[in-house]
């Protein structure tokens, strides 16, 4: 019962971000790239709540943007955003440093990351066309989706930190306090 | 042992998690054009259509509200209030441009200068595309006013993309800058079928000749390309685009060339769907 509470409030959260991805993410643009706010979502959730939760927040940011897509089989953005999630949660969990000064940092190289893994992966199910854009473009796509995706990750993991609190993994990190029992 | 344990389930979870996303990716592929799980995110297009609809007409008065609350009331200098007129003089003018720039778009959908005798259905773009990997637009009509997915959309200046989604109230619209729609084109003189492939937006076509045993054509710059009939995908004669550069001595001893767009994907407001069913 007491994980109930976060796990409605972080699915608030990401259909919200749908919403607005879908809504102003055209609007958004910066030299034609747009900010992807389900990959933020997933990165977030592996910095704030550790792999397990990362890894399903991240399936299912990745699952609401396969919907909201056409072109792409339904499942791509699930199955890479998932092994985001998951791969940020096990290095913050292991490796990287607490400190929200480097989670700008951490959001950029991840969305590269992630980006590429999303493209490799889309090529291998038979998407080629992904990369059909040309190398500027990808390379303009890498840098500045990178780069909103380091703004976006400080307010976005200090809404998923306060939202996730009571999320077995983000108690694990030790980030947050669980929900006290009544 | 707690901490094993806990490693153990999580990796089973993102092997769960790895295997549904397959299982979709697979059922997904397999079921292209059709089967539950298109219907899926037809019905999810169809929920998502109006709230995007909604928040961009929701959200102009916000905005028109919050200029007027900025200007109430406020003792200004004569100098100031002389600017806002001027800004004010300057907005009505861009908005006026605007007014016009869409009464003639639409204008224009209404003589079509091609296609002209098939029945088509103009709609209102509700919304743009929000994704780095996809040339879409949505727009407000559905297969309630007869849609249907792989008919061709159009501007008044030529071919804009083809239905990739419908729903009863919507449609999504792949543009021909996607790099996954690849219409069968024509060159003037030539009896030799091209495709042309998107490469993102603001980005010319690719022309690629389709290799057969007829005498290949000589590309030249200026030239105009339209949709060919062959493959039943679109009519043929609809405007596609203008050569901008061809590179007639590449390895595989077939030209191409670099397509300007008919259709500034960019900057439009409405389109007319033809209802075409592939004769």
């Amino acid at each position: 019962m007491s994980a109930l509470r976060p796990r409605l409030g972080v699915a608030v959260v990401l259909v919200l971000a749908l919403v607005i991805q879908a809504t102003f993410g055209a609007d958004l643009r910066i030299l034609g790239v747009a900010p992807d706010l389900m990959l933020l979502m997933a990165i977030s959730a592996g910095l704030v709540c550790g792999p397990n939760s990362g890894a399903i927040i991240g399936f299912v940011a990745g699952l609401l943007a396969d919907l909201a897509m056409t072109t792409t089989p339904l499942g791509l953005y699930a199955l890479c955003w998932c092994v985001v999630g998951w791969v940020v949660g096990t290095l913050r969990a292991y490796v990287l440093p607490d400190a929200r000064v480097v989670r700008p940092a951490i959001a950029f190289l991840a969305t590269v990351g992630a980006v590429l893994v999303f493209l490799v992966v889309g090529s291998l199910v038979g998407q080629t066309e992904l990369t059909a854009s040309g190398r500027t473009f990808l390379v303009k796509v890498l840098i500045v989706e990178g780069l909103w995706n380091a703004v976006l990750v400080v307010p976005a993991t200090m809404l998923l930190g306060f939202l996730a609190r009571g999320l077995p993994g983000a108690v694990a990190l030790g980030r947050v306090d669980p929900v006290p029992s009544r | 042992m707690a901490i094993t344990r806990t490693r153990h389930r999580g990796r089973y979870l993102v092997a769960v998690l790895l295997l549904a996303a397959l299982t979709l990716i697979t059922l997904s592929a397999r079921g292209s054009g059709n089967g539950a799980l298109k219907s899926v995110r037809s019905g999810f297009h169809t929920v998502l259509a109006p709230v995007e609809s909604g928040i961009h007409t929701g959200l102009r008065p916000i905005g028109n509200f919050f200029t007027g609350v900025f200007n109430y009331g406020a003792v200004e200098s004569e100098n100031q209030r002389l600017r806002q007129e001027l800004a004010s003089t300057q907005g009505d003018a861009a908005e006026a441009q605007y007014l016009k720039q869409q009464y003639q778009q639409l204008l224009g959908l209404e003589h079509l200068s091609f296609a002209e005798d098939a029945k088509t259905v103009p709609a209102a773009i509700v919304d743009q595309p929000s994704s780095n990997f996809e040339q879409t637009l949505t727009i407000d009509k559905g297969t309630a006013e007869g849609l249907a997915v792989g008919q061709p959309v159009v501007s008044p200046t030529g071919l804009a993309g083809e239905i990739s989604q419908v729903s009863r109230t919507s449609a999504t619209v792949t543009l021909v800058t996607d790099p996954s729609l690849t219409p069968a084109v024509s060159v003037p003189g030539s009896n030799v079928v091209c495709e042309v492939t998107g490469q993102g937006e603001g980005a010319p076509l690719k022309l690629t000749v389709i290799p057969t045993s007829a005498a290949v054509p000589r590309l030249k710059v200026g030239e105009k390309v339209t949709t060919s009939a062959v493959g039943g995908g679109t009519p043929a004669g609809l405007p596609v685009g203008t050569i901008t550069s061809v590179d007639n001595h590449t390895g595989t001893g077939t030209p191409t060339a670099k397509v300007k767009p008919a259709t500034p994907t960019t900057s439009l407001s409405y389109v007319d769907v033809l209802l075409w069913s592939g004769q």
